[in-house]
């Protein structure tokens, strides 16, 4: 068993704007070890601390209580920018940046490794050709940012965190305005990336599919962790979600299918269900 | 740095390089004396002049005031260029902190309160441009200037406190001491010499050095600053540093040439229109073009009334929102 | 701030320099043959003393006598035109010490020109004027003849009027804003000098800005304009005014009420013989 590049303990986190102590935590009593080279896909419903929990893993957030250790080091110890040397997020797309050039959005990876008078040489250059042509926008380096479909947007920042050369990869639903093809894809990128991928996802069969371990969260609490096989139980998941489903095993390939059924219950609100 | 511009980016910078140079040689020629360019060159490299009093008009009095207009010109540009990138905020301007209003008050009380020459103008109007920073620090203390928005409410609130105070104290003062004042808010360059050009330029450089440094940062500010602060920029050491800069070097420009309006907010605008918007062809593009604009400027307010000086604000105001409002038209049109 | 520090102290010890060299200097040398005058009642003054060919430049404004509007002007109330100045080559420049910026005549005494005060504050003070002009200027004996003259016809003046009935006047220097004079502003002290009562002469400041209403309040019996201005519409919406019961106006030469020269007895004498009619009148108090 390898070392552990993200250990959690005990870990509490109060709604950043709440100013009563004591009130509804976001994130409670969190405690995990996430193993290198891993897929950890975070779930769960709206409003669990899926989000909440990518912010305390890059820093941004402290937490209240608890501790969270990088590879061994207690993060809250270390500089932004030795952080964002070993994490890099990539971030839920809010607008595109005006007037940036794609190649620019990407370069700006260099950043953490780059001291004031270092300039970007041809091997940085090459660098983020690279990346770009790793997301599929090797023809677009050269178009303004604001001028992307959403999904190319999101490529788009995943290239910058693949310039950033970060071990560990945060993602916030990087699939979301993604066509279907491009959401495998992207999956399947970052799958191929022989790095440590945590990303919050909605689709449960994506996530399935593609992550080695799941975390569930209900309430800013761990519900399960584990393999896909291990998290995704009906009963759970019915709970969880308040929607019953089956889960079924694709026997052709060995990745699980889950389908929620609304009809079966009287619940009336749906939770985005697959196709 | 250079190299990583685009070739037409290059070709602008050198452009506006010779542009200045150009720029400075002639306005070096433009006054009430009239020089020959034989003259001029022989003053300008130090050889003997028939007239001993042209070298005198050059060497002390045009020469740096022409250093001090471009010092002037490319520190309010680079000024506002970093607080727009800073703040993402278009209209953000260097006298955003209500700098102005408190040079302004420096400025009455000293020539109107105090007794005669305790202080010099200039002092007093650093020392009044500082209270009014501490002033919106201290107001914006909370939220550690995270949200831009209330920055720059303060400064707009600061600067109607102080300017209440100085129409309060002009008020009561002697019409010509207080139309001086007002005449100096106004903004001019007749009273430059060396010393403004000692004072201005190591502020200046600073700023410009400090904010080339921070290039990388300051394009990453573009996005968000969730974004940047992923990228390990701590925005909100690099927005205090910036911010107290721009400040410092506000001040020591308001305090030596009273308030040139619109220069820092509309320069960078039209840099970036022909530049783009990332940090090193911004500030380069800033300093030389608002150096460029700012020595015309002046030439325009010392020859347009023969033996007599149009205030620089009035100037750049008519020039930079008649300019600024055809950039506007046009970016209008070509977005559809 | 060190260096602010510096250039404030080496401009200090250049402003002590400068007035200690000041007495020494002038009366020894010959009489100044290059003059600029940077206020009209500086070049009024000068030509009443006789000088009026040393004037190579004058300020704006300066219109009397006729002769000095030839001359070339070289700086206004905001500003020198120092590069003009210089290129002049004067050997004297008059300035006024409250209406000149005084950092213009800091840099001009850095370039080596000489510069001498003239800041009359009362009304004798112009006859002290027109004697050391004269002195400074090589014309010591008119000179004094005109200060004498002055002096005279100011003790003839004040004799004649300092006891007569006093009218309650207002002094409408301007009606957008309303604007007055009190305190040691020119005409206050001539309304004084010519034995009326100023209603606002208790106000702050030299020009103050009265309320419409303590105008009203204050019934003032005379009215006097700098000018013929186009007020006459402004005045008759308060009929009830004594003062525009009566059209009681009087009207100043502008010119002669604000300039510190020799016109100021012309001002002097049409103001006081200009309240004549309303003094005693049944309407004062």
């Amino acid at each position: 068993m390898t070392a552990a590049i993200y250990t959690l303990d005990q870990l509490c986190l109060a709604y950043p704007n709440s100013r009563s102590t004591g009130s509804v935590l976001a994130l409670d009593q969190i405690t995990l070890t996430i193993s290198p080279d891993e897929v950890v896909g975070i779930i769960g419903p709206n409003g669990a601390g899926k989000s909440s929990l990518l912010q305390l893993l890059n820093g941004r957030y402290a937490p209240n209580s608890g501790r969270i250790l990088l590879s061994g080091q207690p993060l809250q110890q270390q500089s932004a920018q030795a952080l964002a040397r070993q994490v890099a997020t990539v971030a839920q797309i809010s607008s595109a940046p005006q007037g940036l050039f794609c190649e620019q959005v990407a370069a700006m990876g260099l950043l953490p490794h780059k001291r004031w008078y270092e300039g970007t040489s041809a091997q940085d250059k090459q660098q983020v050709r690279l990346a770009l042509q790793q997301v599929g926008l090797a023809d677009k380096a050269q178009l303004r940012a604001d001028t992307l479909s959403g999904g190319e947007l999101q490529r788009l920042y995943i290239a910058r965190a693949l310039v950033q050369q970060a071990t560990i990869l945060l993602l916030d639903e990087p699939t979301n305005h993604l066509d279907v093809k491009y959401q495998h894809q992207v999956l399947q990128l970052l799958q191929g990336l022989n790095k440590t991928i945590i990303c919050c996802l909605h689709d449960l069969n994506l996530a399935a599919r593609y992550c080695h371990k799941l975390l569930l969260l209900e309430n800013g609490r761990v519900r399960a962790y584990g393999t896909p096989h291990d998290v995704l139980r009906p009963a759970l998941l019915q709970q969880v979600f308040g929607l019953p489903c089956v889960v079924s095993s694709q026997a052709d390939y060995g990745w699980l299918q889950v389908t929620f059924i609304p009809e079966l219950a009287h619940a009336k609100v749906g939770v985005p269900s697959p196709c | 740095m250079l190299k990583q511009l685009k070739p037409r980016q290059q070709a602008l910078l050198w452009l506006l390089s010779g542009l200045l140079v150009l720029s400075l040689l002639f306005s070096l020629q433009i006054g009430s004396v009239a020089i020959s360019w034989r003259e001029l060159l022989l003053a300008l490299t130090g050889q003997a002049v028939s007239e001993p009093l042209t070298q005198t008009i050059i060497w002390q009095i045009r020469l740096p005031r022409l250093l001090v207009a471009m010092l002037v010109g490319a520190g309010l540009a680079v000024a506002g260029a970093v607080l727009q990138n800073v703040s993402r905020n278009p209209l953000a301007d260097p006298y955003l902190f209500g700098l102005m209003a408190g040079a302004g008050l420096g400025a009455t009380i000293v020539s109107i309160v105090l007794p005669d020459q305790l202080i010099s103008m200039a002092l007093a109007a650093f020392l009044g441009a500082l209270l009014a920073v501490l002033l919106v620090f201290i107001a914006c203390m909370g939220n550690r200037l995270q949200k831009m928005e209330v920055t720059l409410l303060a400064g707009v609130a600061v600067s109607f406190m102080l300017s209440a105070i100085s129409s309060f104290i002009l008020y009561f003062a002697e019409p010509f001491a207080a139309n001086r004042v007002i005449f100096w808010m106004m903004g001019s360059l007749s009273r430059t010499d060396w010393h403004s050009v000692a004072l201005i330029a190591p502020a200046v450089m600073v700023l410009l050095v400090v904010a080339l440094a921070v290039r990388r940062q300051l394009d990453a500010l573009l996005l968000s600053d969730d974004s940047a602060r992923s990228l390990g920029v701590n925005t909100q050491r690099l927005r205090l540093v910036l911010l107290l800069l721009t400040a410092l070097v506000t001040a020591c420009i308001v305090a030596q040439c009273g308030g040139i309006a619109f220069v820092g907010l509309m320069v960078p605008h039209m840099v970036r229109y022909f530049m783009g918007v990332t940090a090193v062809p911004l500030l380069l593009g800033s300093a030389l073009f608002g150096a460029i604009f700012m020595m015309w400027v002046d030439n325009a307010a010392r020859s347009l009334l023969a033996m007599q000086e149009i205030p620089l604000g009035v100037i750049t105001s008519v020039l930079g929102s008649v300019f600024f409002l055809i950039i506007l038209r046009r970016q209008l049109q070509q977005g559809g | 701030m060190r260096l602010l520090h510096s250039v404030s102290q080496l401009w200090l010890s250049g402003v002590i320099l400068a007035l200690l060299a000041l007495p020494l200097a002038l009366p020894l040398a010959a009489a100044p043959q290059r003059v600029i005058s940077l206020a009209p009642h500086i070049t009024e003054l000068v030509y009443a003393v006789g000088a009026g060919e040393q004037l190579i430049a004058v300020s704006d404004y300066s219109d009397y006598p006729e002769a000095a509007l030839g001359l070339p002007r070289v700086n206004s109330f905001a500003a020198l035109n120092i590069e003009a100045i210089l290129a002049l080559k004067p050997d004297l420049v008059l300035a006024w010490r409250s209406g000149n910026p005084a950092q213009d005549l800091e840099r001009l005494q850095q370039f080596g020109i000489q510069v001498a005060y003239s800041d009359p504050v009362m009304l004798d003070d112009i006859a002290l004027e027109l004697k050391q002009l004269g002195a400074l200027l090589g014309h010591a004996q008119l000179g004094q003849q005109q200060a004498a003259a002055f002096q005279q016809r100011l003790t003839t003046l004040r004799k004649a009027y300092a006891h007569k009935p006093r009218p309650r006047v207002f002094y409408a220097m301007g009606v957008a804003p309303l604007t007055t004079v009190a305190n040691s502003a020119w005409p206050a002290q001539l309304l004084r000098e010519c034995a009326s009562d100023n209603i606002f002469a208790d106000a702050k400041g030299d020009y103050p800005q009265p309320l419409l209403e303590q105008l009203l309040v204050r019934q003032p019996t005379v009215i006097i304009q700098p000018q013929q201005a186009a007020t006459a519409a402004f005045w008759q919406r308060y009929p009830n005014l004594p003062a525009v019961k009566n059209q009681a106006f009087v009207s100043l030469n502008a010119d002669w009420v604000y300039r510190a020269g020799p016109r100021m007895l012309d001002a002097m004498q049409a103001l006081c013989e200009g309240l004549e009619p309303y003094r005693g009148s049944v309407d004062n108090i």
